[in-house]
């Protein structure tokens, strides 16, 4: 079915592009949005990826190969949109911590936050791998031949962004109870 | 709190809360852009090869879902400037370091040469007067006869292409190059001059190169040779790889591409597609700029 929509949009069909993209836009964007962690960067990305889908559809051999090449295209429009709104580091969601009904979820709104904020802190493409791996549940093979680098760069890749987070939880760990003064950064 | 072993579980949870559904007022806006983009049409690789005796039919065949690479003028230029440039001898190890002066510059990354590539060997085009180092393991499936010129034939032979040993309809890989004038006073050798020139060519495609990526496409910089920094785009976002540069002597752009898009398996081998081609330009002196470096 979506290959027969692939070879119709392949060949400048756009009411089969548009069909294409319907089904293929939540996904994107979910997926964008974790690499960006900003909604309306992440609706750009996906903007981009499938205006460039539609132009270069003839290239793509592979009709079967079409929601890979598609996320493909995706990763590096993450990465151009995260590269066009530098510096990250400083933007910091704050989250509602103010009266948390039990120490526990304190707890995990201060872990969040702190994931949010070492996350925001990676270079995207070590988002990316994160992102494949953790939410898409891709393994490690799977997540290099879908962003086309070597196993070694995603292992790589995954070690670095994973001992990121975890300094920042840990860092979090290291702090007085009240986190107050850490949001306010 | 155990931050080792319950990193994932955090994390995983921390992914699964977001947004999930794209709004109709993008998915409008991408169908609208749609409605006025034009297709590209498929890479230009040279389905037949007229100039492959010693390959069987078959192998012709295969070779035409894949293939090759070509290089170009970039080594004129590491010819004109470097001490070692490409040799002209087969080079017995992979590694990038063997072409770029170890004095000079740093021993690229590991990572810039692909793991499945064991060597190289050189190739002149007897057209475009340029010599570039393929994969060992790789054969030279067609020889381009002529020069590109405005008005020419996607059948017309003005490809040098490589082929790849896995050389199976569907598991190969495609490299293709070829060279083309620039607009005239073309500031070449600058990174602005380079993008200037590319949206000049990509403006007035009936003048110049017809293919010619355009600057807005998510180009970033490599540089060409060492020490020192001549501009070279790289493209990717079209699901390609490309490289484009100019040679400020002649006034011309050497074009490379990856002629597939997808993870074919025999790119595996490689790395992928971008490996195999950061690959191919490190023998040509195309590295990754060093932080803060900008072109000359």
């Amino acid at each position: 079915m979506q290959a027969a929509l692939v070879e119709r949009a392949r060949s400048g069909d756009e009411e089969a592009f548009a069909s294409l993209a319907r089904a293929a836009g939540d996904r994107l964007l979910a997926i964008a949005y974790r690499i960006l962690r900003d909604l309306g960067l992440a609706e750009d990305a996906v903007q981009q990826t499938l205006v460039l889908a539609w132009r270069d559809l003839p290239s793509l051999r592979d009709v079967e190969r079409f929601d890979a090449w598609l996320r493909q295209l995706l990763v590096h429009a993450c990465y151009r949109e995260a590269r066009r709104r530098r510096p990250w580091a400083t933007n910091v969601r704050v989250l509602p911590l103010d009266q948390p009904e039990r120490a526990d979820d304190a707890a995990a709104i201060v872990d969040r936050d702190q994931l949010e904020r070492g996350f925001r802190r990676l270079p995207p493409e070590q988002r990316a791998v994160f992102v494949f791996h953790h939410y898409l549940g891709l393994t490690l093979p799977e997540v290099a031949a879908e962003l086309g680098v070597p196993l070694g760069t995603v292992k790589s890749r995954l070690h670095y962004a994973t001992n990121s987070l975890r300094a920042a939880l840990e860092a979090d760990l290291r702090l007085p109870n009240d986190s107050s003064q850490e949001r306010s950064a | 709190m155990n931050t080792t072993t319950g990193l994932d579980q955090h994390a995983a949870a921390w992914l699964a809360d977001g947004p999930t559904e794209l709004s109709d007022r993008v998915l409008d806006a991408a169908l609208r852009e749609v409605h006025v983009t034009k297709q590209r049409r498929a890479p230009r690789v040279p389905w037949r090869f007229p100039h492959m005796p010693a390959l069987s039919r078959a192998t012709g065949i295969a070779a035409a879902a894949l293939v090759a690479v070509i290089a170009v003028g970039g080594v004129m230029y590491l010819n004109s400037n470097k001490s070692d440039g490409v040799g002209s001898q087969k080079t017995p190890a992979p590694t990038a370091a063997r072409t770029i002066e170890p004095t000079v510059a740093p021993t690229p990354r590991p990572s810039e040469v692909a793991p499945g590539i064991l060597g190289w060997k050189t190739y002149t085009s007897a057209v475009y007067d340029y010599t570039i180092s393929y994969p060992d393991d790789w054969s030279v499936a067609a020889r381009a006869t002529e020069k590109w010129q405005p008005g020419a034939s996607e059948d017309d032979p003005f490809w040098d292409i490589f082929l790849n040993p896995e050389a199976i309809d569907g598991d190969s890989m495609v490299f293709q190059a070829l060279q083309f004038s620039a607009p005239d006073g073309a500031d070449l050798a600058s990174w602005d001059g380079l993008l200037t020139a590319l949206t000049e060519m990509c403006a007035n495609p009936e003048e110049f190169y017809d293919e010619t990526p355009c600057p807005s496409e998510g180009m970033t910089l490599m540089c060409l040779g060492s020490p020192g920094c001549q501009p070279v785009a790289f493209v990717y976002d079209t699901g390609l790889p490309q490289a484009l540069f100019g040679d400020p002597g002649t006034g011309t752009v050497t074009y490379i591409l990856v002629g597939r898009p997808d993870n074919f398996p025999a790119a595996a081998r490689y790395g992928g597609s971008v490996m195999l081609m950061k690959s191919i330009l490190s023998q040509l002196g195309i590295r990754e700029p060093r932080p803060g470096e900008t072109p000359n």
